[in-house]
């Protein structure tokens, strides 16, 4: 079966990027792809919990993410350097996540066959 | 080689569709295949047919049509970024009752199982723009 790691560094709202980027790891998923997902950057603040859309009118990321699991995307990764740099730890984040350094972005990235960065 | 691109930044206020078409004409030119270019989000309106660009700029809707008809290469426009922006063809025209039809000839709508495709066929994918 063919992997792709899905890379994830935009932030969940002012645009539409981490949606698509979700469109595309559930799509991948369906045509039996071996899907991971690595949040870095902006990208973490897509798995922050209890985020709140009814003001903004944008659709709420965190549910769709929350689900991931259901559609054997796996394993949700996220940059530890990234959630820091943000004041973050993973208890704010809104699913179980394995942390990784970003030295070793390169070892994991090769482990794919396919990665896309959106 | 075989290549496919992925293309998302908007034509008008991003360089990410002018960067794909010169890399895919420098691919080609090389003796690469260019196996699908696939338009996602913004990326799409590279396809409206309804665009008009200043005489002295490059049309890139225009030069992406020549492009792709020259070298025979399968160019795709995601359906539902393409819906949310209005590009439809005539199909998606007739079916959500629209007053017409600006998707360029030689870009086809379809969904994202033609990237996941493409993905899956080529030996690079490249993205532009995001």
């Amino acid at each position: 079966m063919a992997s792709l790691l899905m890379i994830c560094r935009k932030a969940p709202y002012g645009t539409s990027y981490a949606r698509e980027a979700i469109d595309i790891a559930l799509a991948a998923s369906a045509f039996d792809v071996d899907v991971a997902m690595l949040f870095t950057d902006d990208g973490v603040l897509q798995l922050v919990k209890g985020q709140n859309t009814d003001n903004t009118g944008s659709k709420n990321v965190e549910s769709v993410l929350s689900s991931l699991p259901l559609y054997d995307v796996a394993p949700i990764l996220v940059n530890e350097a990234a959630l820091s740099e943000r004041h973050l730890t993973t208890g704010d984040l809104n699913l179980p996540v394995e942390l990784c350094q970003p030295g070793e972005l390169p070892t994991l990235c090769a482990k794919y066959d396919r990665v896309l960065t959106i | 080689m075989k290549y496919s691109l992925l293309v998302l930044g908007s034509p008008q206020s991003t360089p990410a569709v002018r960067s794909a078409l010169r890399f895919a004409e420098a691919a080609v030119a090389s003796g690469h295949e260019l196996f699908r270019v696939f338009f996602f989000h913004d990326a799409v309106t590279t396809g409206n047919g309804y665009t008009v660009t200043p005489q002295d700029q490059e049309s890139l809707p225009q030069a992406w049509q020549t492009f792709g008809q020259a070298h025979n290469v399968d160019m795709v426009l995601c359906i539902s970024s393409a819906l949310r922006r209005g590009v439809v063809n005539t199909r998606e025209s007739d079916r959500y009752k629209l007053q017409g039809a600006n998707a360029l000839e030689g870009f086809d709508l379809s969904g994202l199982g033609q990237w996941v495709e493409a993905m899956l066929v080529s030996d690079r994918i490249v993205t532009f723009g995001g």
